[in-house]
């Protein structure tokens, strides 16, 4: 349960995350390590959304059982 | 040779679902089902994924990520939303988008209809843009010199896929049977597009290029560095960015495709909870190549004009033919998958949506089934013929992505429907009708035409000055509202007018019968839903005849098996045909649709006159056995000792029982009472209002009172008042329950009077034993006094001496005992505690000093002030203390602690020691008189504690385990209750 609810905690803050204004700050001209800062974020945010998933998947799986 | 390829790959789908269909019949092995399962929702990404991202990202930069970071963000809601949505979609036996929102909203055949012809015209264009892309990347492959190059593949293609769904999709008419054969082609193609990209990818940006840095350096160098961040000003941008992200979340749960992959298909609920991670993940990786292509292709090329295919063209320029192949089968892959599924999809819905409302209005029911089937399939031959037609005469200058976001923002339309539907039960049918059709009358209007007016079709001064001139009707800047994209302007009014009128309707207008028994298995899944108003019941004969009109012939029989569940058609019950009559809806909704199955049931068939004989039958065997149970009933209220009444909602009497008119001397029926009259006057103003209170929530009440009879005696009674509901839940009344408690009472009164006896008891043999130790003494020395011993005077003095001591201590116990018993008075002012505390625990201490105890005192400081009798509480002091004392004196590091504070509206004095402890078989008997377990003392010393403290009104709390040490607590109130010590 407190899974779920922590899933649409992050719903909201990721989405938020994903939208202006907060967008605004890596939306510049540069590149890190050779990468737009832009294009680093966004799969930053989805990759850590994908961990946050995968990890409440596990979670689920165990309290669902075989 | 691509020819051949393509023919290939066409024939390994075939024998893929093939093998995986035969196999699906023995259960794949779940872990097996969940991977295909999670594969095939990547049916998401499809033609426009290969070719239409990479074009998007060649012309305005980072957008197209939206389409795939909105299904990764709402994947978050998905272990809860899309759970409950499947749960409801199975238990509903549910098939499309369309059949969803009619079934929730009352199986309404005509929102299924109109969701379903609007999220038909929405697909046509998508399906179109599949095609258009194996077409072009075919022509790519193709060399113009080729004798193959007027040749179009794309009707083969259409031909082959609508082939392979009516094979594999629609072989039965019930969806949410797992289509193994299908899904598992889907997952395959979902990996073979997957692999393709990667290797692509990775070619172009090692292989062409030096890797990421090297393209993003050389991009950020050239003239397009602005595509590496959203356009400034940021208003457009970004408002058409939140709008992608807003519209792909929608997308990808409620695109006929997804909906049949995701929902229907679902092979178990919790394979959510995978497919939540799993489906992000691979929409991340699917992307990771995308920039990199896109900036490959126009430092390559130099021009966005081909963007659309640079992944098939950077590869083709450089003759790397593998790649291309690749490219080209990946892509293929992509369309083909989002083709069989989306055809398939909406042939369901045109034929249970859109035919069969028609069909059944015809009364054509002999047909249905037949009819269904053929049109499901003919569907998939219309959906993909259109799809093809469109793509022909579609030329104009539209990027494949327009044409892809104008698909999503229709789909988008239903979300309100759905989602509201899912959680907000007031939400009704015409609430869902106004908002979709006002949805997708503003998507027209602001997308679609548009769109054609750049297409030549109708002239662009509606776009620069509104229909007939009126400016502020202006497609595009609707209302005025301008500043925005076409996108993030058809999304905001369209959705805007969509929720607006769904809501406003919804709460104005109200729901029938139907639409509240399906909004409550919609919303609330745990009750079950409302029986329908007017139930029409089957008999077995006319399921059996509904079986096979609708079902294959080798099928019916098996489920009609299943359906009565091991009975005999004459062993059914009437409460089991209706059950039966539930299950038989929802197995013709999954093949028929929701609306189509309540028609046929409920319309169509009645009863013949034999079973209409034995429904009567059963009817009356169910009367009487109901009568029956009343009979009973009324008998046990009559014959019970307890006093049964019961009221209306305001409390007036209707019933009284037997018992209850002898135990109050009363009669219901013999002038109007309530049921507070049968209580006494000061309970009536005690728990009047808290019954009333109560009842008016629905909850029972119960307590202790005094009841009243008709004679005005009082007696002790316990009263359990119930309310007794109506099926809508409203209270009709009460039940009360008046037990009378005169007889256990007096029991408890007589038991407590045996106990005080039985203590004197204990008490007059404790007198008795402590006076024959001296009356011994006294005995022995007046034996020795008549002896011969007479003549020795030494002797006989010391025998006079023992007699006076023996004498002496008979007097000291009487003289205590008269002390216990004499009648106390107390001489009570006002005093602060500690002051009264300090002397004892003084001396106390110096006692204890001398037997190697420490006594430590807290607090006594503290205004702790009462009004005592002082000389006696500090004798109630020193008895507990002495007692500590002799507790702890032979304990290694013995400690006796005293604490003052105040509890409330008390002093208390706590005595703590880590003495030997109170055995707990003493505990109960320490304050009995001449009870000790102490080799010297009378044995009041408690007692008289307990005595003094009785007088006060105050208590004794003994904490105490043997072994380590016993804590008392001295709980005295700030003035002594008269009564309490009038008693005493």
């Amino acid at each position: 349960m407190k899974a779920k609810e922590l899933l649409a905690a992050c719903f909201v803050l990721f989405g938020a995350l994903l939208v202006w204004p907060l967008l605004s700050i890596p939306n510049r001209a540069v590149l890190v390590a050779g990468v737009p800062a832009l294009v680093l974020y966004l799969f930053g945010v989805w990759a850590v959304v994908v961990a946050v998933l995968a990890w409440a998947a596990r979670r689920s799986g165990d309290e669902d059982g075989p | 040779m691509t020819v051949g390829i393509l023919l290939a790959y066409l024939c390994f789908l075939f024998v893929v679902a093939a093998v995986a269909e035969r196999f699906g019949r023995r259960r794949l092995v779940a872990r097996l089902r969940t991977l295909t399962y999670v594969m095939a929702v990547s049916v998401y990404c499809t033609a426009w994924t290969f070719y239409g991202s990479v074009g998007l990202a060649a012309n305005r930069g980072l957008e197209f990520l939206t389409i795939y970071l909105g299904p990764a963000l709402i994947a978050l809601t998905w272990p809860t939303m899309l759970r409950k949505l499947v749960r409801v979609a199975k238990e509903q036996r549910i098939t499309t988008i369309s059949d969803f929102i009619g079934s929730r909203y009352g199986k309404s055949a005509a929102l299924g209809t109109l969701v379903a012809v609007l999220v038909v015209v929405g697909m046509i264009p998508y399906i179109a843009l599949q095609l258009k892309a194996v077409s072009v990347s075919f022509r790519m492959m193709i060399p113009g010199d080729s004798l193959l190059s007027g040749f179009d593949p794309t009707l083969l293609v259409a031909g082959t896929l609508a082939l392979f769904g009516i094979l594999f999709g629609a072989r039965n008419l019930d969806f949410t049977r797992q289509q193994t054969g299908l899904m598992t082609a889907v997952a395959v193609e979902s990996i073979v597009k997957l692999v393709a990209f990667l290797l692509v990818g990775g070619w172009v940006t090692w292989g062409l290029f030096g890797g990421f840095g090297d393209i993003f350096t050389a991009i950020a160098a050239s003239p397009w560095s602005r595509l590496l961040t959203l356009d400034t000003p940021p208003a457009a941008s970004y408002a058409r960015w939140a709008a992608m992200l807003l519209i792909s979340m929608m997308a990808v749960i409620l695109l006929p495709r997804q909906f049949h992959v995701l929902v229907v298909q679902n092979p178990r609920e919790r394979d959510v909870h995978t497919a939540a991670w799993a489906f992000p993940l691979y929409l991340l990786a699917i992307n990771v190549f995308v920039l990199p292509i896109a900036f490959g292709g126009l430092l390559t090329f130099g021009d966005v004009a081909s963007a659309d295919s640079f992944i098939l063209a950077l590869p083709l320029r450089a003759d790397a033919g593998l790649v291309a192949v690749t490219v080209f089968l990946g892509g293929f892959s992509a369309a083909t998958a989002m083709i069989v599924v989306d055809s398939l999809a909406l042939s369901k819905m045109i034929s249970n949506d859109i035919v069969l409302p028609f069909l059944l209005r015809r009364r054509r029911l002999e047909e249905v089934y037949s009819a269904s089937l053929a049109s499901t399939r003919l569907g998939i031959l219309v959906v993909v013929t259109l799809g093809f037609l469109w793509a022909r005469i579609e030329a104009g200058p539209f990027l494949l992505v327009e044409m892809g976001l104008l698909s999503f923002i229709a789909v988008t339309q239903c979300a309100p429907a759905v989602l509201f539907g899912l959680y907000w039960r007031r939400g009704n049918r015409k609430g869902a009708l106004a908002g979709i059709s006002a949805g997708f009358a503003l998507w027209f209007y602001t997308l679609i035409v548009p769109a054609v007016v750049k297409d030549g079709a109708v002239p662009i001064s509606l776009l620069e000055a509104g229909p007939l001139g009126i400016g502020w009707l202006r497609p595009t800047a609707l209302f005025s509202l301008e500043g925005l994209d076409s996108i993030s302007h058809g999304v905001f009014w369209s959705l805007f007018v969509n929720v607006a009128a769904y809501l406003l309707v919804s709460i104005f207008t109200a729901q029938d019968a139907d639409e509240r028994s399906q909004a409550a298995a919609f919303v609330g899944l745990v009750e079950k839903a409302e029986p329908s108003p007017t139930p029409a019941i089957l008999s077995v004969p006319e399921i059996e005849r509904l079986l096979h009109l609708y079902v294959p012939a080798e099928d019916a029989d098996a489920i009609l098996g299943e359906l009565l569940g091991g009975k005999t058609p004459r062993e059914l019950s009437l409460p089991d045909l209706l059950d039966l009559r539930i299950r038989l809806e929802r197995m013709l909704a999954a093949s028929l649709g929701a609306a189509a199955a309540r028609y046929i049931i409920e319309d169509r068939f009645t009863i013949s006159k034999g079973e209409a004989q034995e429904l009567v039958e059963s009817f009356q065997t169910m009367q009487r056995s109901l009568g029956k149970s009343e009979r009973l009933l009324a008998s046990v209220v009559e014959s019970v000792e307890d006093c049964i009444f019961t009221t209306d909602v305001e409390g007036r009497l209707i019933t009284l029982n037997p018992a209850g008119r002898r135990l109050l001397g009363r009669d219901a029926a013999a002038g109007p009472l309530t049921r507070l009259d049968v209580l006494d006057e000061a309970d009536r103003r005690r728990v009047g209002p808290a019954i009333k209170r109560a009842v008016a929530n629905g909850r029972p009440w119960r307590g202790a009172v005094q009841g009243l009879t008709r004679a005005r005696r009082r007696f002790p009674a316990h009263l359990a008042v119930s309310c007794v509901f109506d099926e809508k839940g409203q209270v009709l009344g009460t039940v009360g329950v008046l037990r009378d408690l005169t007889e256990q009472v007096a029991t408890q009164q007589r038991l407590i009077q045996r106990e005080k006896l039985a203590s004197l008891g204990e008490m007059a043999a404790g007198v008795a034993h402590e006076i024959r130790n001296p009356l011994g003494g006294i005995k022995m020395a007046t034996n020795l006094l008549s002896s011969s011993a007479m003549n020795d005077r030494r002797i006989s003095q010391e025998m006079a001496q023992s007699i006076t001591s023996g004498i002496a201590e008979i007097e000291a116990i009487i003289a205590d005992l008269l002390d216990y018993a004499r009648e106390t008075r107390l001489d009570c002012q006002e005093y602060a505690l500690g002051r009264i505390l300090a002397p004892v625990v003084e001396a106390c201490a110096a006692d204890g000093r001398a037997r190697g105890v420490r006594v430590v005192a807290h607090g006594l400081e503290d205004a702790v002030v009462a009004s005592v009798d002082g000389q006696r509480l500090r004798q109630v002091f020193t008895n507990v203390m002495q007692n500590a004392l002799e507790a702890t004196e032979r304990q290694r590091s013995g400690r006796v602690e005293v604490r003052l504070h105040q509890r409330e509206t008390a002093g208390v004095v706590e005595i703590a020691d880590n003495g030997v402890g109170i055995q707990p078989e003493h505990r109960e008997k320490i304050f009995l008189p001449f009870y000790t377990t102490k080799p010297t003392g009378t044995g009041l010393g408690m007692a008289i504690v307990k005595k003094i403290m009785d007088l006060h009104g105050g208590e004794i709390e003994i904490d105490s385990a043997p072994g380590r040490g016993t804590t008392i607590r001295l709980i005295i109130p700030r003035s002594p209750l008269p009564a309490v010590a009038e008693v005493a």
